[in-house]
């Protein structure tokens, strides 16, 4: 997984193995990171469902490396790439 | 920033399902020409841009431009027919005040997602995404629509955009 935050004095990039995100623990612990905001919109994340969401994304990714997830330019010239 | 010449050449050939190899075999190039190309070292010569485009299933200003011919929804022809696990819903959020956001979606994902009850992504914070049926978006693709499926101009001045190719 590579994020890029660029703005008019940092350029941070960061690059670590998508395995350490998409991973069966990392779906055992979402739930409980996600659910305080998921409840705002009526909704709940089980462990089961992450499971699934990440087994659809790591398929996704196996067929298309370096996949650009989210891009934000602002305004005012910060970017902001996340790439799995 | 936009995707580069590069990136588009190597997304288009995976989705042909071709190597870097055959590729190069039907262009007459090496295969080092065309890592080169999707890395973004060296642009084709102009002279190869027709059947590279030809190869690669779209017109030359496709190609280079990157913007496809999408100002209506289109059907898929069943000889373009991608693999629906490989579809990219793209959602492309242009905002008054200069900002642009672009998040590109698996459809797979979105099906999944759907399934466990997400269905309001709201990526810029788009008020306009809020009451976009994505369920209505992934069964329209699902029957073999392309394309612009929704653009929306809120009285705000802001942009939406869900392309799905």
């Amino acid at each position: 997984m590579k994020i890029k935050v660029k703005d008019a004095d940092k350029n941070i990039k960061i690059i670590f193995p998508t395995c350490l995100v998409l991973n069966r623990l990392a779906a055992l612990a979402a739930p409980k990171i996600f659910n305080k905001k998921l409840k705002q919109h009526g909704m709940e994340l089980t462990s089961a469902q992450a499971v699934k969401l990440i087994k659809t994304l790591k398929r996704f990714r196996r067929r298309h490396k370096n996949w650009k997830l989210v891009e934000v330019n602002s305004a005012d010239g910060e970017h902001i790439e996340i790439r799995l | 920033m936009d995707i580069t010449l590069g990136e588009r050449i190597s997304t288009l050939r995976r989705q042909k399902e071709l190597t870097q190899e055959n590729l190069a075999k039907e262009l007459n190039v090496s295969a080092q020409a065309v890592s080169k190309w999707e890395n973004d070292q060296t642009c084709p010569d102009i002279s190869l841009l027709p059947e590279l485009a030809r190869i690669l299933g779209v017109t030359v200003d496709e190609l280079l431009s990157g913007k496809t011919d999408m100002r209506e929804v289109r059907m898929a022809k069943p000889d373009e027919e991608k693999n629906p696990d490989d579809l990219i819903l793209r959602i492309i959020v242009d905002s008054t005040d200069g900002d642009k956001v672009r998040v590109n979606l698996p459809v797979p994902l979105i099906q999944a997602a759907i399934e466990l009850g997400i269905t309001h992504p709201k990526p810029g914070g788009s008020e306009a995404l809020k009451n976009i049926d994505i369920g209505r978006i992934v069964e329209l693709v699902r029957r073999g629509a392309r394309g612009n499926l929704v653009e929306v101009e809120e009285p705000g001045g802001d942009r939406v955009l869900i392309t799905v190719e």
